[in-house]
């Protein structure tokens, strides 16, 4: 029995033994590996089923004997509802692939290999797949009658460098009815272009009296205006159709409707939201404020009120004041003549006459948060030309100015000291009817910063786009688009404009 | 020491696989497609039906379960036995004959088998269009019952409950964005928009968020303009109570 015990303890004291063995390390030191790719660009634009990606990338090691093997990988993004799956297009070092995705940004990945060692290094490219329409700037114009949209061409740099005239009824047979009102951008649009429910990059295409949403890739229709609801409103007067915060909004005749983008969704607006748990009759501006980081602000202008609104709800929220506003935000026996957007913080800027007192005009910078809603009034001197403008739009980010027309002059304003200052005069004959600050940084070779005129001449439009210097207009434009009606709205469209790009805004 | 050698070199011994030697059992379950997903372990427990839908000459209707049996398949066919268990929280007992077809009666109880090869079937509940059905709803609480085929599954899963009216009766999936369920609110609803507002409805209208947005405010805009039309007498509920759209 002794003996068993001796034997059992040796046993134990062997185990212990072990589980107490001394790490002696085999650790090396050395320098980390670097494996570096060179010869491959952030992004190219290419045409589907018509242009190649032709490369041939330089790859190292930082040691020596490195033994490389290679992929090459392409997947699609903004996916809903799945996971992105790679598919490999290539074993090589150079590639050179026809590309046959469908429009719209997809990742092409590049990995070396080391085989000796088993280092990867991965590099990430965007292609961006573009069709004829994807690029340029879009005119949204009209003949009194019906509206259309003529395409710009910008294949090497902003300035056009030729012309698609009506572009709309081309592609789709029909023109729009009514004058052209407005122009904006979804990225996230939901339809079922490629046959099943996706993410699709969609422009609203607005006039007086007929909307479309239509796919940029194809600028076929994917909704008209009736499709665009559950249940068609049965008078067609938009004024806005545009993203905002997790929602897309409609304002038609004054009334406001939505779709919450965040949940399941087909594209088709809900029913019109209602102003109070009384269905009190409402009907807003068609100016806005409105960005997709925050709710928007409207203009009632039955009850002379700004109201907010989610895409998720069916009621209008009011909104509260700020304490030490020049103006109270609700009931304010105003009529609002313009607003726009000015930062995205929001602030903007709203012009005002009174209801009572018609010969009072009021400027007002406004911080439009919907719970401190605040207002900085500047009385108009009627002496004053904004005091008799036409035309007004903001100045975005940059100068606080805004710009207004006044006949057949364009004039700035310099919001912190009122100073005006004449900006343009047109040619005799030429009548101004639209003006628009146009700003786009998101690509290098094609960013810009304009202040756009449209003006008409018998049949024709002319839009002007001039860059400015400290708010001051250039003496001459940058960019000369010409062609047959009169100007709504311009847009410029890549395949890096996405919804929240622009600040939107008349 | 010993012992706790003995102890270690039993911790290592390899498990034998254990079979399945239990006898064969019977309970109801989810949809066959939802089998593998515990969240729908309880799922079709209850069905609510209502012939108001129906048209006026059809005078009965079928209720579907899916039942299974636990154990493996079998060479033979399987009966297996149901009885109704009496609803003792004052609900209105469906009676035999009357409101439904009586699990003995010859032209349903031959249904009820799991056939030779298969471990699962559905089964039909015969529901009769009876006079109560106009006024009242009432309940059929269905539990198998062991036989010489099956002994009982799980506890949770071997009764399975129908209500029955010729009313307009909550459906099943009713969402909360309509609030409190009432007879006259639901009648409203189908009046303000020309839907049946019942369970199929509900589920391709929740698939679309939006879709559910328009109707809450197409019903919420109608009871509006119905109490700004009635302001003596605004919309009330069988019990009384305001009808109200959150």
């Amino acid at each position: 029995m002794k003996r068993l015990y001796i034997l059992t303890l040796a046993v134990t004291i062997a185990a212990m033994v072990s589980s107490c063995y001394k790490d002696k390390g085999n650790y090396s030191y050395d320098t980390n590996e670097v494996i570096t790719v060179t010869g491959i660009a952030g992004s190219y634009d290419k045409i589907s089923k018509q242009e190649k990606v032709t490369l041939t990338p330089t790859v190292s090691s930082s040691l020596p004997n490195a033994n490389f093997e290679y992929f090459w990988g392409i997947y699609e993004t903004s996916v809903q509802g799945s996971v992105p799956k790679i598919d490999t297009i290539a074993k090589t070092l150079n590639l050179d692939y026809l590309i046959t995705q469908s429009a719209k940004a997809w990742v092409l990945v590049f990995g070396a290999k080391n085989k000796t060692t088993g280092l990867q290094q991965l590099v990430t490219s965007t292609i961006n797949v573009i069709t004829p329409f994807t690029r340029g700037w879009y005119v949204l114009k009209d003949d009194g009658t019906s509206t259309d949209l003529d395409l710009f061409l910008t294949p090497t740099s902003i300035v056009p460098s030729s012309q698609i005239n009506n572009v709309f009824s081309l592609i789709n047979g029909k023109k729009l009815n009514g004058k052209a009102q407005f122009l904006s951008f979804d990225n996230s649009y939901k339809s079922m272009v490629t046959g099943v429910l996706g993410n699709t990059r969609a422009m609203f295409v607005t006039s007086d009296k007929d909307a479309s949403v239509i796919d940029i890739n194809s600028l076929l229709v994917i909704r008209d205006f009736n499709s665009m609801f559950y249940s068609p409103p049965t008078i067609k007067a938009p004024t806005y159709v545009g993203p905002g915060t997790s929602s897309d909004f409609f304002i038609n005749a004054g009334q406001l409707y939505s779709i919450y983008s965040m949940s399941s969704n087909v594209g088709q607006f809900a029913a019109r939201q209602l102003k109070d748990a009384l269905n009190t009759d409402y009907n807003l501006s068609k100016y806005f404020i409105n960005f997709t980081l925050a709710n928007p602000i409207f203009f009632d202008e039955t009850s002379s009120s700004f109201v907010s609104a989610g895409g998720a709800g069916t009621v209008l929220n009011s909104v509260t004041d700020a304490v030490g506003t020049a103006m109270k935000a609700n009931n304010n026996n105003k009529t609002l003549l313009y607003m726009g957007i000015k930062t995205s913080t929001p602030t903007g800027v709203a012009l005002f006459q009174d209801k009572t007192n018609t010969s009072l005009k009021i400027l007002s910078s406004i911080t439009a948060n919907t719970t401190a809603f605040s207002m900085v009034n500047d009385t108009l001197l009627n002496t004053s030309k904004l005091y008799s403008a036409n035309l007004v739009t903001t100045n975005l980010v940059d100068e606080n100015f805004i710009y207004f027309v006044v006949g057949n002059q364009v004039w700035s304003r310099n919001l912190s000291n009122k100073f005006e200052q004449l900006q343009y005069t047109a040619a005799a004959g030429e009548t101004i009817t639209f003006i628009r600050h146009k700003k786009y940084t998101s690509e290098v070779a094609y960013a810009h910063n304009y202040i756009a005129i449209g003006t008409k001449s018998g049949a024709n439009y002319t839009v002007r786009m001039f860059t400015k210097t400290s708010g001051n207009l250039a003496a001459s434009p940058d960019v000369t688009m010409t062609g047959s009606g009169s100007v709504g709205d311009i847009i410029y469209i890549s395949p890096s404009v996405g919804s929240n790009t622009y600040l939107q805004t008349y | 020491m010993v012992a706790l050698l003995l102890l270690t070199w039993a911790a290592c011994k390899k498990e034998d696989y254990k079979m399945f030697t239990d006898v064969a059992r019977i309970q109801f379950g989810p949809d066959v497609t939802r089998i593998y997903q515990t969240s729908f372990n309880l799922a079709d427990t209850t069905k609510d039906f209502t012939f108001v839908y129906n048209d006026p000459t059809n005078k009965q209707d079928t209720v579907w379960f899916d039942i299974y049996a636990i154990g493996g398949i079998s060479t033979k066919d399987r009966i297996f036995k149901l009885q109704q268990v009496a609803d003792t929280t004052g609900a209105l007992n469906a009676v035999p004959g009357v409101d439904y077809k009586a699990f003995t009666d010859a032209s349903v109880n031959s249904k009820y088998v799991i056939k030779a090869g298969e471990r699962n079937t559905l089964v039909p509940i015969v529901l009769l269009r009876s006079a109560t059905l106009k006024t009242a709803t009432v309940t059929l609480i269905i539990k198998v019952a062991a036989n010489d085929d099956f002994q009982l599954g799980e506890t949770t899963n071997i009764w399975r409950k129908v209500t029955s009216t010729d009313r307009l009766s909550k459906p099943t999936n009713w969402s909360s964005a309509f609030g409190t369920y009432s007879v006259v609110k639901h009648q409203f609803m189908i009046n303000a928009t020309g839907k049946k507002w019942d369970q199929a409805f509900f589920t391709a209208m929740l698939s679309d968020y939006t879709l559910m947005l328009y109707y809450t405010n197409v019903c919420k805009t109608a009871l509006i303009n119905y109490n700004n039309a009635n302001p003596s007498n605004p919309l009330r509920d069988e019990t009384g109570a305001l009808v109200v759209f959150p």
